[in-house]
């Protein structure tokens, strides 16, 4: 009768120890799940940020086109932005006030604006724009486009442009 | 008496071997009863091991067919698709005295187009903006989607597709921008973003 008991025993340890390792086992692969989801979430959430952040710049006075005070969406002034990125790069190189300002509002990423028409020639100044350039070492969003306007004061026209916004870590 | 020896053996119960006795004495159940429950158990361990096979399948199957819809992603492509809609139609186009993207179409709309440019309708350049434009954005960034355009003077003007975008689609965003147009009436442009392509 003892031995029989003992061997019970026994048998309900190794259940028990077995139902143990397959929770365990469960538990980790859940985990690794929820890790895999929670920093695909991350960096989505990431990148509408860097989404507001592209809504931001287009709403600058430093940036926006308006006529007649009438501010239009998603539209940004060629010739402001040649001005700003210059001054932010001069400024960036001296590291005085006016890139620390900035800095505060864009911290380390990476801001480009390129024309793709009428013209696409890729040309630094011309249709293409290097906002600000603070990359620090690894990238947290992706590059995130944005199809904006840009508007010509000197023709007065509206030419269709893409931002291309990165933030980095 | 012999005989009568015999047939008394025959009649008398066989004696209980040295095993079975032991069985008798100091356990309790006999060997069939034993088996008996050893294979209930089996088959219950079995039935158990089942459901759960069957409970893993049924998750997995739908993970895999019922994606969860991410908000936020569904959030940056309709961005994506107003902007680069609204952008679209207030681009000047060169070839046409530099008129709005959103003047052509709106003329190309109409009851009477009256536009032309250098021997093209409005509707001709229109759509050579318009495909230029989609060739350099949503065609280069190899996103699968549908463009329309109609008016209800004229139907359907314009029809823009890539990679097999159309109403099948399960995950799709759509954005969409109205042109006025005479009497009321209304130019529609619909964009659809296919993002299970």
């Amino acid at each position: 009768m003892r031995k029989r008991a003992q061997m019970q025993m026994t048998e309900t340890i190794f259940v028990v120890f077995i139902i143990l390792i397959i929770i365990m086992l469960g538990f980790v692969f859940y985990s690794k799940f929820q890790e895999i989801s929670i920093k695909e979430k991350e960096k989505i959430l990431r990148n509408i940020e860097v989404i507001k952040l592209a809504h931001r710049i287009s709403s600058w006075p430093e940036l926006e086109c308006s006529i007649a005070g009438a501010e239009r969406f998603a539209c940004l002034d060629m010739v402001k932005l040649e001005v700003l990125g210059d001054f932010i790069n001069r400024t960036m190189k001296t590291n005085s006030y006016g890139f620390n300002y900035y800095y505060d509002l864009l911290k380390n990423s990476k801001i480009t604006i390129t024309e793709v028409y009428p013209s696409s020639t890729k040309t630094l100044g011309t249709d293409y724009w290097l906002l600000y350039d603070n990359p620090g070492s690894t990238p947290l969003t992706d590059a995130v486009i944005i199809p904006v306007n840009l508007y010509n004061p000197v023709s007065k026209t509206y030419a269709l442009g893409m931002m291309e916004v990165q933030i980095f870590k | 008496m012999s005989l009568y020896n015999n047939i008394a053996s025959m009649l008398r119960k066989p004696r209980k071997t040295r095993a079975q006795e032991h069985n008798r004495r100091f356990y309790r159940k006999p060997d069939n009863e034993t088996n008996k429950k050893s294979q209930l158990e089996m088959i219950g361990l079995t039935v158990i091991v089942v459901i759960v096979i069957t409970g893993l399948l049924i998750v997995t199957v739908y993970k895999f067919n019922n994606p969860p819809r991410n908000i936020q992603k569904r959030y940056i492509n309709k961005e994506t698709a107003t902007n680069l809609l609204i952008a679209m139609t207030n681009t000047n186009v060169g070839e046409c005295n530099n008129l709005s993207l959103g003047n052509l179409l709106s003329d190309c709309g109409s009851s009477y187009p009256s536009i032309n440019c250098f021997d093209y309708t409005s509707c001709e350049i229109a759509n050579q903006t318009i495909n230029t434009l989609l060739n350099q954005t949503l065609v280069d960034w190899d996103l699968s989607f549908e463009l329309n355009i109609s008016s209800p003077f004229q139907d359907i003007i314009s029809h823009f597709a890539n990679l097999n975008c159309d109403s099948t689609s399960k995950q799709q965003e759509q954005a969409f921008e109205l042109l006025p147009l005479e009497a009321q009436n209304v130019l529609e442009i619909t964009l659809i973003l296919c993002l299970d392509r």
